[in-house]
C-alpha cells in the first residue's frame, strides 16, 4: 500500500481520466478528495464499495473562494494534504475555432479554468505541505502543447503554460521538500468517447507503441510522481503517449 | 511485491549506484543478475542474507 493514509486531491475528479486517477490511488490506500464542477458521487460510490475512502465537494476551481473552502475542508476531513493532482479542466466542452475567429470569453475561460485554477489549487494546498514539510503537486498538460494542436488556441496555450508553471512553482517551493511535475498525456480515447475512428487511427499511427491510448496508461506516471519513488525529481516534464513524440 | 519473479539484469552491478538498484528491486521481490567486469559477489551476498534472490557473473 504505497499511498497507506495519504491525502491525495484529484481536481476534475468525477470524468473518466479522474476516475483512474482515484481508482489507482484508492487501491493504494490513500484517502481521495474529488472535486468538481460537475458531481464525482459516482466515484466515490465505486472507491467506497470497494472498501476505500474518498469524498467529493463541488468547486470551480476558478474562482479562489471556492478552492480554499474546498482545500481548508479537505485538510480538516483527511488531517493534510499529501498530494495534489490539478487534473481539471475545460477541455470536453471547449468551442473550436481558428484563433482569429475565438471570442475573448472562449479564451479566457480556458485560461481561467486550466492556468488560474491550477495555480489557485495549489496555492491553497500549499500552507498544509509547507507545514508537513513534503509534499507532491502534478500538474496534468498535454501533447497538444507540444506539438500545436489546431483550432483551439486557447486550450493549447493554457496546457503550455503549465508546463512553465510546473518549472517556476518547483524552484519556489524546493525549499519546502515539494515536488512539482507535469504529465502530458497524449490523445486519450476515454471509456465511450465518440471520435471520428480516422482520427483516432492517425494518432495511433503516430506513435512508436502504435495502440489506442487509454485513461489506465495515466495512472502509474502520476503515481509515481505522487510517491517517494520521485522525491529527487523536480519541474519536469514525463510524456505519455506512446512515443509519439520524444521530450528532452 | 512490484517484481515478484521479474528477471532483472543490471549491468555493472558492481558498483555503488547499481547496487542502490539491486536492493530495491530486491525488496521488490525481483530476481536479479549483476554482471559486472569487476566482481558483484558483495552485493549478490548481501541480497542473499537479506533473503533475496541473485547472481553475478563477469
Amino acid at each position: 500500500m504505497r499511498f497507506q493514509d495519504k491525502a491525495v486531491i484529484i481536481t476534475g475528479g468525477g470524468g473518466k481520466i479522474g476516475k483512474a486517477y482515484a481508482i489507482g490511488f484508492a487501491k493504494e490506500g490513500a484517502k481521495v478528495a474529488l472535486p468538481d464542477i460537475a458531481s464525482a458521487d459516482h466515484v466515490v460510490k465505486a472507491i467506497r464499495d470497494m472498501g476505500g475512502t474518498a469524498i467529493s465537494m463541488a468547486c470551480d476551481v476558478s474562482d479562489e473562494k471556492s478552492v480554499k473552502a474546498m482545500v481548508d475542508a479537505v485538510a480538516k476531513q483527511f488531517g493534510g494534504i499529501d498530494v495534489l493532482v490539478n487534473n481539471a479542466a475545460y477541455f470536453m466542452n471547449v468551442k473550436k475555432s481558428p484563433f482569429w475567429e475565438m471570442e475573448v470569453d472562449e479564451f479566457d475561460k480556458a485560461m481561467a479554468v486550466n492556468v488560474r485554477g491550477s495555480w489557485l489549487c495549489a496555492k491553497a494546498a500549499f500552507p498544509y505541505m509547507k507545514q508537513q514539510g513534503k509534499g507532491k503537486i502534478i500538474n496534468i498538460s498535454s501533447g497538444t502543447a507540444l506539438n500545436g494542436g489546431q483550432n483551439y488556441i486557447h486550450y493549447v496555450t493554457s496546457k503550455g503554460a503549465l508546463i512553465a508553471m510546473t518549472r517556476a512553482m518547483a524552484r519556489e517551493v524546493g525549499d519546502f521538500n515539494i515536488c512539482v511535475n507535469t504529465v502530458c498525456p497524449g490523445f486519450v480515447l476515454t471509456e465511450g468517447r465518440q471520435v471520428d475512428p480516422a482520427f483516432n487511427a492517425n494518432r495511433v499511427a503516430s506513435r512508436a507503441l502504435k495502440r489506442t491510448e487509454v485513461e489506465n496508461d495515466l495512472v502509474g506516471t502520476v503515481m509515481y510522481l505522487a510517491s517517494a519513488d520521485s522525491d529527487f525529481m523536480t519541474g519536469q516534464l514525463l510524456n505519455v503517449d506512446g512515443g509519439a513524440h520524444f521530450v528532452g | 511485491m512490484r517484481f515478484k519473479d521479474k528477471s532483472v539484469i543490471i549491468t555493472g552491478g558492481g558498483g555503488k549506484i547499481a547496487k542502490a538498484y539491486a536492493m530495491a528491486f530486491d525488496k521488490e521481490g525481483a530476481e536479479l543478475s549483476l554482471p559486472d567486469i569487476a566482481s558483484a559477489d558483495h552485493i549478490v551476498k548481501a541480497i542473499r542474507d537479506m533473503g533475496g534472490s541473485a547472481i553475478s557473473m563477469a
